[in-house]
């Protein structure tokens, strides 16, 4: 527990009756940018707002900076930054009353950092939160998250409406802060390519299951898509452990597989395909395969 | 902890400034009244006419104070702002801390500018009748502690999107206690029991809003 900067273990919630997580265990190392993954609705808000305390857990344990979620102090809580999405702050308030109230709570605050990102963003501090575009608060949000210089940041869906400058710049200090010596970042994203980025580690939940949780790298090498072109008919099923997606169509199989290796390449070569060429999968490609089959393999 | 507190007088505003109009109002008003009109013409009549409107206000207060609590909640609900604070170097303990430092504040102000104004006008105006100190303490005593009740039962009906709906349990919930109050008198036991309902009610308004998904 004491190197990771996020951890979670057995995370259970319901709501009305209905289980939103079932069983999640997760551990984001000290140094870390993870990436985690899921469709709409699938409990990524959720698992972030369980891990910040604005929500209780049905069942199971929760840490941040080594910290149970419960027992989280003031102090602690000025360890961590948050970038919501929607980034919706303090509607009513004008932006340097709202920077006033932040600076005033913070623990730590890198006045001249600031004033360069609010510098860079052009963000008009006399101006109402509700009155900007949700670009410019999400840059206000980021800018003040940065200024406290967390040593864990969580955020959700963070470049979601920003223009594609935006989201670079975005990603750029993203990655400036993972520079510092042991500083940690969980992601959300549903832009994939942000993710592929700038992610270390990815998880991808689904069905209320994290059914990823590896390195972006290995989970490339592990998952593998296939084009196996067969003499006669392609076989309606494979003796294949670990099928995440099987499309037979004629001579045809598309196949998606995890973990795939010599033996299962032995195992294919009994049907004596014609030709077998791998296809290239980007993030976003083992994201699809790996969200709309069910059930999901839980090796990978 | 002070940015909190300050956040929560200035979410205060506008109440704090009708009270404080309405209040100001009655104040310049007596100041005006009392030594113009009434005590030269009747000069034992003062001390009554202080009084008389000081329950008037003193069972007023309490549905302020009961305004006061349900509006910080109600805001705070839907502006979403526990939600934003509580991600900063805060705790949920601490926002609590500082809504009901401001709240109370709010109507402790008001009771304390009154009765600074009465004392100065009992001991200007009205010098033919003795001045009970004492039933003026008791009096000031039941008007903070029906207000502190008024404020956690403000507190607890307000966490919600409604407002409507806070307002009717404000209503339903006062009225019977200010009844109370007024048929056992000003005293022990109505102290007791005003005690009893502003500490169950804080506290259970702390209990939810330690636990409650923000």
């Amino acid at each position: 527990m004491n190197n990771a900067a996020v951890e979670i273990e057995n995370l259970v919630k319901y709501y009305e009756g209905r289980c939103v997580l079932d069983g999640i265990n997760l551990k984001v190392p000290s140094g870390c940018i993870y990436g985690l993954l899921g469709r709409n609705g699938v409990g990524k808000t959720t698992i972030i707002r369980i891990l910040l305390g604005l929500e209780s857990a049905s069942r199971g344990r929760t840490s941040l900076l080594g910290v149970e979620t419960a027992r989280l102090t003031a102090r602690d809580r000025g360890r961590i930054g948050y970038v919501a999405e929607g980034h919706h702050l303090i509607q009513h308030y004008r932006l340097a009353r709202l920077v006033e109230l932040y600076q005033g709570l913070a623990i730590n605050w890198n006045e001249q950092f600031f004033a360069e990102l609010i510098a860079r963003f052009r963000l008009p501090m006399d101006r109402k939160i509700k009155q900007l575009s949700n670009g410019m608060r999400a840059q206000l949000n980021l800018s003040l998250t940065m200024a406290i210089d967390p040593q864990l940041l969580i955020l959700d869906d963070p470049t979601l409406g920003l223009d594609t400058i935006s989201r670079r710049q975005f990603l750029e200090l993203a990655i400036d802060l993972i520079q510092r010596d042991g500083r940690s970042i969980l992601f959300c994203s549903h832009i994939l390519s942000d993710v592929e980025r700038i992610a270390d580690r990815v998880g991808i939940l689904a069905a209320g299951k994290l059914v990823v949780d590896c390195q972006l790298e290995e989970l490339k090498n592990r998952v593998r898509k296939l084009r196996v072109i067969f003499a006669d008919a392609a076989p309606a099923k494979l003796p294949l452990t670990e099928i995440i997606s099987c499309q037979a169509s004629g001579r045809e199989l598309v196949l998606t597989v995890a973990n795939w290796n010599e033996h299962k390449q032995a195992m294919l070569n009994t049907f004596q395909p014609q030709s077998c060429n791998e296809i290239p999968m980007s993030l976003e490609d083992i994201f699809i395969e790996c969200t709309q089959t069910q059930p999901l393999p839980s090796a990978v | 902890m002070w940015p909190l507190i300050r956040r929560e007088f200035e979410a205060l505003y506008a109440p704090i400034l009708i009270i404080a109009a309405i209040t100001g109002g009655y104040i310049i008003w007596s100041f005006y009244w009392l030594p113009v009109y009434l005590v030269p013409r009747s000069p034992c009549l003062g001390f009554p006419y202080i009084i008389s409107q000081l329950k008037f206000i003193c069972f007023i207060i309490p549905f302020f104070s009961a305004a006061v609590g349900a509006q910080q909640m109600t805001t705070d609900r839907n502006g979403g702002i526990s939600t934003y604070l509580s991600t900063l170097a805060t705790s949920r303990n601490r926002i609590f801390t500082a809504r009901l430092i401001a709240g109370i504040a709010s109507f402790v102000f008001v009771l304390a500018a009154l009765a600074l104004a009465d004392a100065m006008l009992i001991n200007r105006y009205c010098s033919l009748v003795p001045m009970d100190t004492n039933f003026l303490v008791r009096l000031f005593a039941t008007a903070f502690l029906i207000s502190l009740a008024g404020y956690g039962i403000g507190l607890l009906a307000g966490w919600r999107t409604s407002k409507v709906f806070p307002l009717l349990i404000v209503i339903i919930l006062l009225i019977p206690l200010l009844l109370i109050v007024s048929i056992k008198g000003l005293g022990g036991h109505s102290y007791l029991l005003l005690l009893i309902v502003a500490l169950a009610a804080l506290l259970r308004a702390w209990q939810r809003y330690r636990t409650v998904s923000l």
